[in-house]
């Protein structure tokens, strides 16, 4: 598989892991976090102001309102 | 070696000082999941990483979390300037500015000063990894509490951009491990 | 408070800079776990070229950006020129 240049946005799962040799299965008792594989980036302004320049790690986070005082 | 460079990476253009909101945001600076906190736990840490990704990596984000607690400093620094000891008092930071007066200390908003007991270096690459997975999680879930208690744009502004930081670092540790656990395989086996 | 026409374009720059410099922070932590992505790797040199360009008009018009070596300063000694980054905007009276 070409590592280098996937243009497709957003990526699919699951993530190309290229550096080293992609382990077959994953193993008990052991975290993972997919790799990332660069596509698409913001323009400079648009990425200081999301604080990324990578699209697919922008998590928004929008604040909720107290709702009946009894939190979330 | 380290070199200044004479701008804060995120703006911080606080117009209304806001006692209060300094000694919530406070933390950030001098608290158990705050900036300082990471910048030294990933620089102590970066020592006795095994490969040269993972040494970047903490170099690295080490470096950028002192520019973070560059950022925390300066909120904190204008949401107190100007305020008056009356304000203060209102905003129960009395036992702050007896102490500190209107300066920018590193503590918890109730006065806790920084400890170097709040990270760990423990020698075990996977161990410290995970820690530092875990502090920007918690980094994150404190950037999201603040936003909660925060109603001045210019304050949730960059608050909103030092959260979404701890997410890019979360996602450069989690390839880490990656690396360092491949590496400590390969070495199992040769 | 009022800014003056030439401290607006002095911020504006500064935002500029800001900008290409993240661009630069983010592609320098991806290449840490990426080192073989060629592309990422034209973009950072692509990035830095334009932020040393950017850094060098700064400094002509308005003093150091960097201290211990890394910029030219003029006479007398503009590295201590104010504002200081956390200075920006916040000119307010005290009480």
């Amino acid at each position: 598989m070409d590592c280098r240049y996937p243009r497709h946005y957003p990526p699919r799962a699951p993530y190309m892991y290229c550096d080293y040799p992609m382990r077959k299965e994953v193993e008990l008792a052991e975290a993972y976090i997919p790799y990332q594989q660069y596509t698409i980036s913001f323009s400079p302004m648009e990425a200081l102001h999301a604080g990324t320049m990578f699209p697919e790690l922008v998590r928004p986070y929008e604040k909720k309102g107290c709702e009946g005082g009894k939190g979330r | 070696m380290w070199v200044y460079e004479k701008k804060l990476q995120y703006p911080v253009r606080i117009k209304n000082p806001n006692p209060k909101m300094a000694k919530y945001i406070i933390t950030q600076y001098g608290g158990p999941d705050g900036e300082l906190a990471a910048s030294l736990r990933y620089l102590s840490q970066r020592y006795h990483m095994p490969i040269p990704e993972a040494k970047g990596v903490l170099n690295d984000i080490g470096t950028e979390e002192l520019a973070h607690f560059e950022i925390v400093g300066a909120m904190v620094y204008q949401l107190m300037k100007g305020a008056c000891p009356e304000e203060i008092k209102m905003a129960d930071m009395g036992t702050y500015y007896a102490d500190h007066d209107n300066a920018v200390y590193p503590s918890t908003g109730t006065g806790v000063p920084f400890t170097a007991a709040y990270i760990q270096s423990k020698g075990d690459p996977i161990a410290d990894l995970h820690e530092d997975l875990a502090a920007e999680q918690k980094a994150r879930a404190t950037y999201e509490n603040l936003i909660k208690l925060a109603d001045d744009p210019d304050v949730i502004d960059p608050l909103r951009f030092l959260r979404e930081r701890e997410i890019v670092h979360f996602q450069r540790f989690g390839e880490v491990l990656q690396k360092v656990r491949e590496y400590m395989e390969s070495k199992k086996y040769f | 408070m009022n800014h003056t026409h030439a401290d607006n374009e002095r911020r504006e720059l500064l935002e500029q800079i800001r900008a290409i410099e993240f661009m630069t922070i983010d592609l320098n932590l991806y290449l840490n776990t990426h080192p073989n992505d060629r592309r990422a790797l034209n973009e950072y040199n692509y990035y830095t070229r334009q932020l040393q360009a950017l850094r060098k008009e700064y400094e002509m018009r308005y003093g150091p950006l960097t201290n211990f070596g890394y910029s030219l300063s003029q006479y007398p000694w503009a590295w201590i020129n104010e504002p200081w980054p956390w200075e920006e905007d916040h000119y307010m009276e005290g009480c």
